[in-house]
């Protein structure tokens, strides 16, 4: 059974590039666009890998990402967040917020892909 | 006129004043003594004429009371008689008789009088009983009585009778009075008879008809001033009456007549104006008066003096008249005698005199020949030989005279000049003293000087007096008469004294007066009062203290110059911002400190020429140590009171502090405005490059997507793997607006700065030798280290260093890269500075502040991204230092890094 990894941002052209990326590699790729969106993915469906925006509109990425942490199955899910934030503090908030990684936009593909490959298999 | 003495009088009014006080002497004191007895014997006369007369009028009186007392006596006798007669059994006690009249009437018949009965009664009264004496209601007075202290009572009761005057009814009466005896002897009553005394009057009209004189009169007087007899005023009351001069002369005549014994007789003399006549001036009246008692009568006879001694001054004149007839006749008489004698010696005195006049024309007209003619012949001749030598005297005299006259007509001409000059030196004193210094001339200026007058110390006073008490007692006249008479003058200034005693400051000079001989007869001094003076002087003296510490004071330089540009006068404030000490440069041309020279001197001076004064004048003045001033002056002429240019004066303000403060403050200004503009400029990129991230993710992930799909052998992978070079570029773009707008930040630590500079030369070395471009660097040891990121400020230098490189691709000839760092020590914190410097073409001023501005660039597109220098500003302003640039067209440009040191940093 292929890995499911849930991308929340708000830019469409993002959600689009990763689903072409990941998919064609084998993941189970689903993308939605805002945090109540993805909270509701993540009660249906569980995630092996979920990649998170940081600027959204209404929930930001931070607070979504503290909100799933929260719910027992989510405990362990490894959480990237992938922003155009890319200072010290900003990654700091991100770790702080229970994610295990953060990553600056832009990201070559190839990195982003080993990066996933290593942590999900 | 004052009369001469007696010796000199003439012989005439000698001889006529001693005759005539021979004669006349006698002669008056005679006449003086006949008048005087026969007027005393005259005046006797008259007075006694009017004491006769008085005294006539009283004998008259006398006899008539002798008469009136007689004829009462007589007439008391028969009443007696017709009492005690036989046949008439009269009884008074133990019969009333009151009312029967039958006696008393019988009785008036007989003898013509009044008759009263009185009856004794209790308490020993005599009661009126019976009477032919009526009241003025025509009864008859009874009833009323004598009392018992009554003279007449006492008289009766003692058994005696009584005479005298009694007021009965309404008159006096002469009454006489018996007393009644009863049988056994006894005072029972009296009886009493008496004439009414107006019928002892009758002799009144012979009296009024008696003249005094022409207008005088005898009037008599009681003494309670009634006229009893007067010619026309009978009965009036003049007690009160006055004289002219106020005095109550009748009242006086009274008292006096009073106080006469019998058949005195008294005198009084008052003046008398008589207004009924209409008279003005009072006339002397005499009143010779008499007083006789029995009826209290005053007699007076009174007239007007003049009247009564009519004849003695009739005498009186005539003896005067021949007295002054006898004098005139010897007046005459001594007059002519006089003459004759002394006509002669008139004569000759008067010859004499005219010959004294010099006229020896005269001669003496002698006839006589008695001494007198002898000495008139003798002095004829004298004259005549007195003429022979006048004459030849009188041509001598003749001459020496004109000669006199012209001498001192002269003198009067020279000394008529020197009084005036005296007189006209109101200014100055001028005091002409003798050998001892008494003052023997003293003009109107000394007598202002002084206060003293003219007439009180012309030969009078010592100078002395002039001369305050403590010069005197140094002895400063002798010392002032010494140098004089060794030197010819003495000048000094001295304290004076005026007459009140103040003093004044004076200038002094004395000159000798010197005789013919040599000799020293005395001195002349001329005093001026230098009060004025002395008062100026120190007015002017504070003034120009006063002047001085203003410019003194002064904070701003002060210099003058004479018109040939040498300096004159020069303040403390301009010594102290020369550097220079007044005495260096009193005297010397201005010019030697002005920067420019003679030349800036004379555009000065054709600048003030023009303008008079200038302000805000700047110009550069070099300091004694050769540092360079900017200076601030206001300039202007001096002129003298006739407006003449004497000189410039000028006004320096040092200001080159005030410009480093100005220049520093416009750079701090420019500073902020670029700090703020940068900023400004970093948000916006920062926006920009965050946005940029998203699109720019997506096209490289989709680029990777399409290149793994399609074959290695597809045309179409060259031109995709363009694109993605594009998306490269966009992403490095991206990376470094990031770094630009500290969208990435890095660690600080301690940093020795020589170190990035080293790292990014290393990296450098061989492409600058490639260009050809030699370096030299000069890295100070020992910098303090600065807080920093060493891979930044490596990237800052590394893009410095390419910068200057790639300006001086294109020069030809020399191309240098100097690189230096240094403590910056001007900075007022504390500042590490590192300086690039390229030979390079250098950059043009209008794009001097836009350099690090991002995107802008001067390389040909495709060589710079136009972010090198942005990049390099946003570093090091992360850094809290900032980057300058300089740069000359042509030349080259420099591009300072300044890095505060930590110790501010964290202030």
């Amino acid at each position: 059974m292929a890995n499911r990894i849930l991308v929340v941002d708000d830019d469409e052209l993002i959600l689009i590039a990763l689903n072409e990326l990941l998919t064609p590699e084998g993941y189970e790729v689903h993308t939605v666009s805002s945090g109540a969106e993805a909270l509701g993915r993540i009660e249906k469906y569980g995630y092996d890998l979920l990649v998170l925006d940081i600027i959204m509109p209404e929930m930001d990425g931070l607070e979504l990402c503290k909100r799933i942490r929260q719910r027992e199955n989510c405990k362990e899910t490894p959480i990237v967040f992938l922003s155009a934030k890319s200072r010290h503090e900003d990654k700091a908030k991100g770790i702080d917020a229970g994610a295990n990684l953060f990553l600056s936009k832009p990201i070559s593909p190839n990195k982003l892909l080993r990066i996933i490959l290593d942590t999900i298999g | 006129m004052p009369i001469p003495p007696f010796r000199d009088w003439k012989i005439r009014a000698k001889l006529i004043s001693v005759t005539l006080f021979v004669v006349l002497l006698p002669l008056l004191c005679v006449a003086y003594l006949s008048i005087d007895r026969f007027a005393k014997a005259l005046k006797d006369a008259s007075d006694e004429d009017l004491g006769h007369l008085v005294r006539s009028v009283y004998t008259m009186c006398e006899v008539q009371q002798q008469m009136a007392l007689d004829k009462v006596a007589t007439d008391l006798k028969v009443a007696l008689e017709f009492i005690y007669g036989p046949g008439r059994e009269v009884r008074i006690g133990d019969v009333f008789l009151a009312r029967d009249t039958h006696f008393v009437d019988k009785v008036q018949d007989l003898v013509g009088g009044v008759c009263t009965i009185f009856q004794r009664i209790e308490g020993d009264r005599l009661l009126r009983i019976s009477t032919t004496v009526k009241g003025k209601d025509g009864k008859r007075s009874i009833g009323t009585f004598i009392p018992p202290e009554n003279p007449i009572a006492r008289s009766i009761l003692a058994g005696n009778s009584y005479k005298g005057r009694t007021f009965v009814g309404d008159d006096w009466y002469i009454k006489a009075y018996e007393p009644i005896k009863g049988r056994i002897g006894n005072v029972i009553g009296a009886l009493s008879v008496g004439v009414k005394e107006r019928s002892a009057h009758f002799f009144e009209e012979e009296i009024k008809d008696i003249k005094v004189g022409d207008t005088g009169y005898i009037y008599i007087i009681d003494s309670k001033g009634t006229l009893r007899i007067h010619p026309a005023k009978r009965g009036e009351d003049i007690i009160d009456s006055r004289d002219s001069s106020g005095f109550e002369y009748i009242r006086g005549m009274i008292q006096d007549a009073l106080a006469l014994g019998d058949g005195e007789v008294g005198t009084i003399r008052y003046p008398w104006i008589n207004p009924e006549l209409g008279e003005k001036a009072a006339r002397a009246k005499i009143n010779r008066f008499m007083y006789f008692r029995p009826w209290d009568w005053i007699i007076v006879a009174g007239t007007y003096e003049e009247e009564v001694y009519h004849s003695l001054y009739e005498t009186e004149r005539f003896i005067l008249v021949v007295v002054i007839a006898g004098l005139a006749l010897l007046f005459i008489l001594i007059i002519t005698l006089s003459k004759v004698l002394t006509r002669p010696i008139q004569e000759l005195t008067e010859v004499t005199a005219k010959m004294a006049e010099g006229d020896f024309s005269q001669r003496v007209n002698v006839e006589s020949g008695d001494e007198i003619g002898l000495l008139g012949r003798s002095f004829n001749r004298m004259i005549g030989q007195i003429e022979g030598h006048t004459s030849n005297l009188e041509g001598m005299v003749e001459a020496r005279t004109r000669e006199l006259k012209r001498s001192r007509g002269e003198y009067r001409d020279l000394s008529r000049f020197l009084n005036n000059i005296l007189d006209s030196a109101t200014e100055y004193g001028i005091v002409a003293l003798d050998f001892y210094g008494k003052i023997t001339e003293f003009n109107t200026g000394a007598e202002k000087l002084f206060g003293w007058k003219r007439e009180e110390v012309l030969n009078e006073e010592n100078v002395g007096i002039t001369i305050t008490a403590e010069d005197r007692k140094r002895g400063i006249q002798k010392e002032m008469s010494r140098r004089t008479r060794t030197e010819g003058v003495c000048e000094l200034e001295m304290a004076r004294v005026r007459k009140d005693g103040t003093r004044f400051p004076a200038h002094t000079i004395v000159t000798a007066i010197v005789d013919q001989s040599g000799k020293t007869t005395g001195f002349v001094e001329i005093i001026r009062d230098l009060t004025a003076r002395k008062i100026l002087e120190t007015e002017l003296r504070k003034t120009k203290e006063f002047l001085e510490n203003v410019l003194e004071s002064s904070v701003d330089g002060i210099v003058t110059t004479d018109l040939k540009g040498k300096i004159t006068y020069m303040n403390r404030a301009m010594e102290q911002s020369l550097h220079f000490q007044k005495e260096e440069l009193l005297g010397k041309h201005i010019s030697g400190f002005y920067l420019n020279g003679i030349q800036q001197a004379r555009d000065i001076m054709n600048l003030l020429r023009e303008v008079e004064r200038s302000e805000n004048y700047e110009m550069a003045v070099r300091r004694k140590d050769g540092k360079i001033l900017s200076i601030m002056t206001s300039l202007f002429l001096l002129r003298d009171e006739h407006d003449q240019v004497i000189g410039t004066a000028g006004i320096f303000k040092d200001i080159t502090e005030q410009k480093r403060l100005e220049g520093k403050l416009k750079e701090t200004q420019a500073h902020l405005v670029e700090a703020s503009k940068m900023r400004a400029l970093g948000e916006l990129v920062a926006g920009v490059a965050h946005e940029l991230n998203n699109p720019l993710m997506a096209s490289q992930t989709i680029l990777h997507v399409i290149l793994n799909n399609i074959s290695r052998e597809s045309p179409e992978r060259n031109r995709l793997e363009l694109i993605r070079k594009c998306n490269e570029r966009i992403r490095k773009i991206v990376e470094h607006l990031k770094e630009f707008s500290r969208g990435t930040d890095h660690e600080f630590v301690g940093v020795d700065i020589n170190r990035p500079i080293e790292d990014a030369l290393m990296i450098t070395q061989q492409q600058l030798l490639d260009h050809n471009i030699s370096v030299h660097r000069n890295l100070s040891e020992g910098l303090p280290q600065v807080l920093g990121n060493l891979n930044q400020l490596e990237q800052v230098f590394l893009n410095l260093i390419s910068n200057a490189r790639d300006a001086m691709d294109e020069v030809e000839g020399t191309k240098e890269l100097t690189i230096l760092s240094y403590l910056a020590e001007d900075e007022a914190s504390g500042a590490v500075c590192v300086s690039v410097k390229d030979t390079g073409m250098g950059i043009p001023k209008n794009d001097l502040d836009k350099v690090f501005e991002p995107f802008f660039s001067t390389k040909p597109v495709g060589k710079g991204t136009g972010l090198g220098l942005s990049l390099c500003y946003g570093i090091i302003e992360a850094h809290s230092g900032r980057l300058e640039i300089s740069s000359q067209l042509g030349e080259g440009t420099e591009v300072r890094v300044i890095l505060p040191l930590p110790e501010s940093r964290k202030e």
